[in-house]
């Protein structure tokens, strides 16, 4: 791809070349920040998780109740890019303008990334208070791996070939289509009681001692901080994609008029 | 196809020469292609993934009362069942054939069975957390246990299902079992 | 403690894939930025 050279670039006149902003700069330290600060919750203040039964036996999981605090945050990060991208197709159909465009692509693949990353930390979790890495008569596993594989199919979608336009319309309507699964996925758990080894849920059921609770939140919000950076920065990386479109067509256009003799300059040659 | 326009026959009216012109070298090979190929190995995933859910009915836990109420009707077929393990009532014992195995009993909704199990069985195995177990009826009495009713589950894997219950209560009960080295 | 490697394990997946991932978005962004003009990237003007 050729670059661009129409209209100054490069940062000799002191703006960055980076995607990066004041914005996503307190974003950054904000995440590496909370992401310390929940490493030592996580590790030094949550006890293990553990509970006497009626007839006197210790049961529960122990200290596997520390992968909780990156299973779960993945899991809502997840139906956020890929409820965000939803909207933001939804927005895309009715105005038909890039930036929704752009801003499905982008939260689509951020969803993707901890869509596969709760599969991954999910299967290390479910070793050891399962019996097993993977289990297809759960429901709610095998409905998230198939809304992860629908948006994976999405962004290939985007890879082929075809008109910006097309490409879009095309992707959207995948994106609503595939939201669907969100809820599924999301209620598999009360609609299938018995197809799941996963629990029902323990915030809702308020079945959890504060400590546990207390870094769960955080830990979603870090992660909602850490959404956000990525999304600023991935949204801007999609952005400047287009610009280079943009002005490769501009370049080309004005190779073209230069052959065939059209003077631009104002009072020129049309 | 026009021939391209010089200087002394350009139109300004019609200025642009639209002809086509040689087009960039269209990617090729693999890079052209890959985005095609992912998507349909991602659909044929899919599809292989709901066939083999919604394919095999084994895949339904079957709670304990409702698997004794159809016993008869289960016969020999493999299936699921879930269900509590009664405290105290976990045994080793040994098979027919020297197989060791680890029997006790199941408990849902005040109906209770006996088990015996013949595979590995998970660190969270313990009393009142319940049990997915993997297997079919047989009709004896060689294992009784709490129910003791002429049939027990054998089954071969054990998956452990965890509630939503991440409450403590009766630290100081939890603290002494730690210190009698009930658990680490 | 107990399940060290389990929780060694997910912890450090999930911090080496956010990472990847984020450093990739980053140089790639600082590739195209190059490519584009400063008044088309505006997010950092002096105002912003």
């Amino acid at each position: 791809m050729t670059t661009a050279t129409t209209e100054s670039t490069g940062s000799s006149e002191g703006i960055p070349a980076t995607t990066s902003s004041k914005a996503t700069k307190v974003l950054g330290w904000l995440t590496l920040g909370g992401f310390a600060v929940l490493v030592a919750l996580a590790f030094a203040w949550v006890p293990e998780d553990t509970r006497i039964t009626e007839q006197g036996d210790v049961v529960g999981q122990f200290d596997a109740v520390r992968l909780m605090f990156v299973h779960v945050p993945s899991a809502i990060l997840a139906y956020t890019g890929f409820g965000l991208t939803f909207l933001a197709s939804l927005a895309y159909l009715r105005w038909r303008t890039d930036w929704w465009d752009m801003m499905a692509h982008a939260s689509a693949e951020i969803g993707v990334l901890f869509g596969v990353l709760t599969l991954v930390t999910g299967s290390i979790w479910g070793r050891p208070t399962w019996q097993t890495w993977w289990e297809w008569g759960d429901v709610r596993l095998v409905t998230t791996l198939v809304m992860v594989l629908v948006f994976i199919g999405y962004l290939a979608v985007r890879r082929i070939p075809a008109d910006v336009a097309v490409k879009a319309r095309r992707s959207a309507v995948i994106a609503l289509v595939g939201a669907v699964n969100i809820v599924i996925v999301n209620r598999s758990v009360d609609w299938w009681e018995n197809r799941t080894l996963h629990q029902q849920s323990t915030l809702i059921a308020r079945k959890i001692r504060d400590e546990t609770l207390f870094t769960l939140s955080f830990s979603f919000a870090v992660g909602m901080v850490l959404f956000a950076w990525l999304l600023l920065h991935r949204f801007r990386t999609a952005y400047l994609q287009s610009q280079i479109e943009e002005l490769e067509v501009n370049e080309a256009l004005a190779e073209r008029r230069a052959e065939a003799g059209i003077d631009e300059s104002p009072g020129g040659r049309p | 196809m026009t021939d391209a326009p010089t200087e002394d026959t350009v139109d300004p009216g019609e200025a642009m020469d639209l002809s086509p012109r040689p087009a960039r070298p269209a990617r090729r090979g693999i890079r052209r292609w890959a985005p095609v190929l992912v998507v349909a190995i991602v659909a044929v995933v899919i599809a292989l993934v709901l066939w083999r859910v919604l394919a095999d009915a084994t895949l339904v836990f079957r709670e304990v009362d409702d698997a004794v109420e159809r016993r008869e009707e289960l016969g020999d077929d493999r299936f699921r069942m879930i269900g509590s393990p009664v405290s105290g009532s976990v045994q080793e014992v040994s098979l027919e054939d020297g197989r060791p195995a680890v029997a006790f009993s199941v408990t849902l909704d005040g109906v209770v069975a006996d088990v015996v199990h013949t595979g590995a069985t998970s660190d969270q195995f313990q009393p009142e957390v319940p049990v997915v177990i993997d297997g079919h009826w047989v009709r004896s009495s060689a294992f009784a246990g709490a129910a003791d009713d002429g049939w027990y589950f054998a089954s071969d894997r054990m998956l452990v299902k965890h509630d939503n219950d991440y409450r403590v209560e009766n630290q100081d009960r939890i603290d002494d079992a730690e210190e009698r080295g009930q658990y680490e | 403690m107990t399940h060290v490697g389990y929780l060694i394990a997910g912890w450090s997946i999930s911090v080496a894939a956010v990472v990847a991932y984020a450093g990739w978005v980053l140089v790639r962004g600082r590739s195209l930025s190059r490519r584009v003009p400063e008044n088309r990237r505006r997010w950092m003007m002096p105002d912003d």
